[in-house]
């Protein structure tokens, strides 16, 4: 599971270059994760423009990411491709995450 | 392809084919995560001169979870098993039988596939329970049928042609 990181003015940046997260890759992206979340800032962005697909399984694995990270740092999310962006709608999750159309410029607020 | 000159804006039910069948996809695969994604994969290619991004991410969607639950939960970790996948590009509608012999469904009927509650915080929040529901939404027609030994499955999923 390939994740690149990269910091954004406070904030982490992961980027996903896989092309989907799904049953077959959940639990390695977790895990990958868990390594990065050890000394991740306060806030961190998952870039998924590369992502084309998530199945419930990959999106159970960013929610738990999301967990694992709070409550002393925050997951954002970045860059939904619109099949990804469906699943998250679909679900409900999209009201869960605060979810940026494009990845935020250096030192714009935690919109929301 | 044949399939795609056959179309007619607005066609009802298809009951007889006309000579030559419609496009068709079959893949029988042992249940494991990575085949049912190169399952997947084939399946997308095979179909990707009839179904457009979005149908295409649709049909992605509804078979994965498909495919996943059985791998999940009609085989186990206990168990293996293979899975079987018969798809026909129908006027406006993928159609999908897709047969397992591991468990059956719980009560022999598909579930209700309610979504999981989002909880009361972050801590509370699902991690999983999304598939029926998933794949309730997006497909038009589920058929389940029990039949010695053989989960037989059938989902219809539209097509836009977008």
């Amino acid at each position: 599971m390939n994740l690149e990181t990269t910091t954004l003015g406070d904030a982490l940046v992961v980027q996903v270059t896989a092309d989907r997260i799904d049953a077959a890759c959940a639990i390695q992206f977790k895990d990958r994760m868990r390594e990065i979340a050890s000394n991740a800032p306060p806030r961190v962005i998952m870039d998924l423009g590369r992502v084309r697909f998530v199945d419930s399984s990959g999106l159970g694995a960013i929610v738990a990411v999301m967990k694992f990270l709070a409550p002393s740092r925050r997951l954002e999310l970045a860059a939904l491709t619109a099949n990804v962006a469906k699943v998250f709608h679909l679900t409900r999750m999209d009201a869960v995450f605060t979810i940026h159309a494009t990845l935020p410029a250096p030192g714009t607020d935690h919109g929301g | 392809m044949a399939a795609e000159a056959r179309v007619q804006p607005g066609s009802g039910r298809t009951r007889d084919e006309p000579a030559g069948g419609p496009a068709r996809f079959v893949a029988r695969v042992e249940a494991r995560p990575l085949a049912v994604r190169m399952l997947l994969y084939a399946l997308l290619k095979r179909f990707e001169k009839h179904i457009g991004p979005s149908d295409a991410g649709s049909v992605e969607l509804v078979l994965a979870e498909i495919l996943n639950n059985i791998v999940e939960h009609a085989y186990g970790e206990e168990s293996i098993g293979e899975v079987e996948v018969v798809a026909d590009m129908l006027p406006e509608t993928l159609v999908c039988n897709v047969q397992d012999w591991g468990r059956s469904l719980p009560g022999l009927a598909i579930p209700e596939g309610a979504l999981p509650s989002c909880g009361a915080g972050i801590e509370t929040l699902p991690e999983g329970g999304w598939g029926w529901a998933l794949i309730r939404t997006v497909a038009s027609d589920l058929d389940y049928r029990r039949d010695a030994g053989c989960n037989r499955l059938r989902v219809a999923i539209p097509i836009s042609f977008e």
